[in-house]
């Protein structure tokens, strides 16, 4: 029986549809392949080696849920998990509000020239940074000899002193996302609410906020998960000292793996990050499948 | 053309032919100066490759050398020479194999008459020595020699002394000690291995370093509430002292906004370098006192800075183990560190003062000949990096900031201390402590 082109179960359809797939994997392949070699085989290795003791040089021995029992027990994780939550907590409202105000002030005024200048510090390695905004905030070369407090040192203000450095670094390439994301508003909108006598606010509220809603969402969400694996920033300014005030999961984990020759208990922190990076995620799918527009 | 590809193909045999006549050892270095790493590189590896021509020495120096060497052993990789953070690390990886033995080495070259057994014992497992100590090391205070003889300040032996001058150094508005951990925070570990084998005794310390005594006994609860109470009057409020470096405090001593540095032999290091030192003011050295009468004056607190061993994953073992003995009895390379690279070559051989050029720092002269014969006399303490296990080696320097911010009492700190150096003592990881004199 002669079936017609396009028929799905036509013989010319499926060699159409597997050179298609040869060509695709051609394309993807490398990549797919690279990520499969440094982030899918690793992280089935940590998630594996959580269920192990490990000192990281001799044969791993399995030990069940052991590692997990004994890091929820421990103050050092749970303290760790709290100076998380209020980073993810800093970084869910500061940076964002930072970003969609320098994004409509940059709808308005149309020069782009400032946006480069806010993404500027964005490009910089963070371990500089992070040690220009050590010597900053230095309590005898820096601003710390005036304020008349070491913010680095103090127990109460380290962490905040960290954050306060990286949304300086960080807010800039939130605003050139939502920027980004207004320009995909007609300009139409703006212009009728002009016409109908909407303020500068009601512009912002009722067309820029609704129109870059899912852009919003969006970062949102990265920013939960990226603030459960930040590392560097506190590892460059104080080594998640003083006194453990600045201690998050991932410098604790590289202090378990590395100083305390515990990799399982490491391996089961790192473990325990990507879960809590994939609550995030199911958030977002599930906003989605509610119908909110994400 | 033709014989110009024929002349390149001969060349390129002859190139070949001499490259598998070359042996490379490879050596990865901590972080270090590029001063201090083209003096290792003059007064070491040039004399070996000098004497032995077809062998090159490269020396890779390594950020985060902990992590990386460890990542490249166990995985069958890494430098031929491995240079490890102490005995504890050393002795875990020979204890799982990746180490080679040095006995027949040492034996051959006559070191084991001259190392000093404490050193060798340390860095044997199951029977064989897999490491040597590069460089020995002791606690003691670096002081601004100038601004005591100004005040008519004297060196204190006894506890008494060692307020009285902390006291009179306070009324004059200087601070007595400043320290900072910013750059290292392990840096508190120094501190507490002063006051517990200056308060405690090195008796004690053995005791507890090798099981027969708690270290949540009272004169361990004591040596620490003494060391609280000192951080919070004599050293720099706690928030500052977390954010100072090296090139921060000690400059300070040298322009006497400071008036001590209650530091290892690794000071030296810096004490003798005019950006660390910006001033005509000296400098001196002096044993930390005894902090109780039962404990004897003068002690050192002995520890091993670094020790070297060979990769069993070499694949020049023989030559690599023949370069590393090499370092040893290289006394005319040692010397010339002793100016070159001060405070971090101090091997624990003996090195004849005509090696030693004459414009070495007489005061560090002075602190290894002093350190030398109170080790050799048994007069030395116990240093916590060289002798605890790396958890208990954590807890140690972690934990202290809480006794500091008064989160912790010094006996939870102790307790603490104890049940985590109980487990490790159990697992072997504890590194061995030679008996004492």
């Amino acid at each position: 029986m002669n079936k017609e082109v396009g028929d799905p179960t036509s013989l010319g359809f499926k060699v159409q549809r597997r050179k298609k797939v040869k060509n695709l994997f051609l394309f993807v392949g490398p990549a797919l392949l690279i990520n499969v070699l440094i982030v899918l085989i690793p992280s089935i290795s940590t998630v594996a080696l959580s269920f192990f003791k490990w000192d990281g040089i001799n044969p791993p021995i399995f030990i069940g849920f052991q590692n997990f029992k004994h890091i929820f027990l421990s103050m050092d994780f749970l303290q760790a998990l709290t100076h998380n939550v209020i980073w993810t907590i800093v970084f869910l409202t500061i940076p964002v509000a930072m970003g969609l105000i320098g994004a409509e002030l940059l709808r308005r005024s149309k020069q782009k020239f400032f946006l480069a200048f806010y993404f500027f510090p964005t490009i910089l390695p963070i371990v500089v940074v992070g040690i220009i905004w050590s010597k900053i905030y230095h309590p005898i070369h820096g601003l710390g000899k005036y304020l008349g407090i070491a913010l680095l040192g103090n127990t109460s203000t380290a962490l905040y002193a960290i954050a306060f450095a990286n949304i300086w670094a960080w807010w800039g390439f939130l605003c050139a996302v939502f920027y980004s994301a207004i320009q995909g508003i007609s300009k139409d909108l703006y212009e009728a609410a002009k016409l109908d006598g909407a303020t500068k606010w009601h512009e912002f509220r009722y067309i820029t906020l609704p129109g870059i809603l899912p852009t919003i969402v969006f970062m949102e969400i990265m920013t939960i998960i990226w603030s459960f694996q930040v590392f560097d920033w506190v590892w460059v300014t104080t080594q998640g000292g003083p006194a453990g005030s600045t201690e998050l999961l991932a410098t604790l984990m590289y202090k378990k793996a590395f100083y305390s020759y515990r990799v399982g208990e490491a391996s089961a922190i790192g473990t325990m990050m990507a879960v809590f990076g994939m609550l995030a995620t199911l958030i977002y799918y599930y906003l989605k499948r509610k119908g909110v527009e994400v | 053309m033709r014989k110009f590809f024929i002349m390149m193909a001969m060349l390129l045999i002859l190139v070949t032919i001499y490259a598998q006549d070359q042996i490379k050892i490879t050596w990865w270095y901590e972080e270090v100066t590029p001063e201090h790493l083209n003096a290792m590189i003059k007064d070491l590896v040039e004399p070996y490759e000098k004497t032995h021509p077809n062998v090159d020495v490269e020396i890779t120096v390594k950020t985060q050398l902990l992590e990386v060497l460890r990542a490249a052993i166990v995985a069958g990789k890494g430098p031929d020479i491995v240079m490890t953070m102490g005995p504890a690390e050393a002795n875990r990886y020979a204890k799982a194999g990746l180490l080679f033995p040095l006995d027949e080495y040492i034996r051959k070259s006559g070191l084991d008459k001259e190392i000093p057994s404490l050193f060798l014992e340390i860095g044997k497992v199951y029977g064989k020595i897999y490491s040597i100590p590069k460089t020995i090391e002791s606690m003691g205070i670096i002081y601004n020699k100038t601004l005591f003889e100004k005040n008519g300040w004297k060196i204190p032996k006894t506890r008494e002394e060692w307020v009285a001058l902390c006291e009179a150094i306070k009324k004059k508005g200087i601070i007595p000690v400043v320290a900072g951990n910013a750059n290292w925070r392990p840096t508190n570990e120094h501190f507490v291995t002063v006051y517990l084998n200056h308060y405690a005794g090195p008796e004690n310390v053995y005791k507890a370093l090798t099981g027969q005594m708690s270290w949540s006994d009272p004169v361990f609860v004591k040596a620490i509430e003494m060391f609280k109470n000192d951080f919070k009057k004599y050293w720099p409020e706690f928030s500052v002292y977390t954010t100072l470096a090296p090139e921060d405090f000690v400059p300070m001593v040298a322009t006497r906004q400071a008036a001590m540095l209650v530091i290892g032999t690794w000071g030296f290091q810096w004490v003798g370098d005019p950006a660390y030192w910006p001033s005509d003011d000296e400098w001196g050295w002096a044993p930390f006192p005894s902090l109780r009468d039962e404990v004897p004056y003068p002690i050192v607190d002995i520890g091993i800075g670094t020790t070297l061993s060979v990769n069993k994953s070499s694949k020049n073992p023989d030559v690599a183990a023949d370069f590393l003995i090499n370092i040893f009895t290289n006394k005319e390379g040692l010397g010339k560190l002793q100016k070159d690279f001060p405070g971090e070559w101090i091997a624990p051989v003996n090195i004849p003062s005509e090696a030693i050029p004459k414009d070495v720092d007489p005061v560090f002269v002075e602190h290894i000949q002093t350190q030398y014969k109170l080790l050799k006399e048994g007069k030395y303490g116990y240093t916590t990096w060289t002798f605890l296990g790396p958890e208990t080696w954590q807890w140690c320097y972690e934990g202290i900031e809480k006794v500091w911010l008064d989160e912790i009492t010094p006996e939870e700190y102790m307790k603490k201390w104890d049940e985590i150096f109980k487990k490790e003592f159990k697992e072997g990881i504890v590194p061995p402590v030679p008996p004492r004199k």
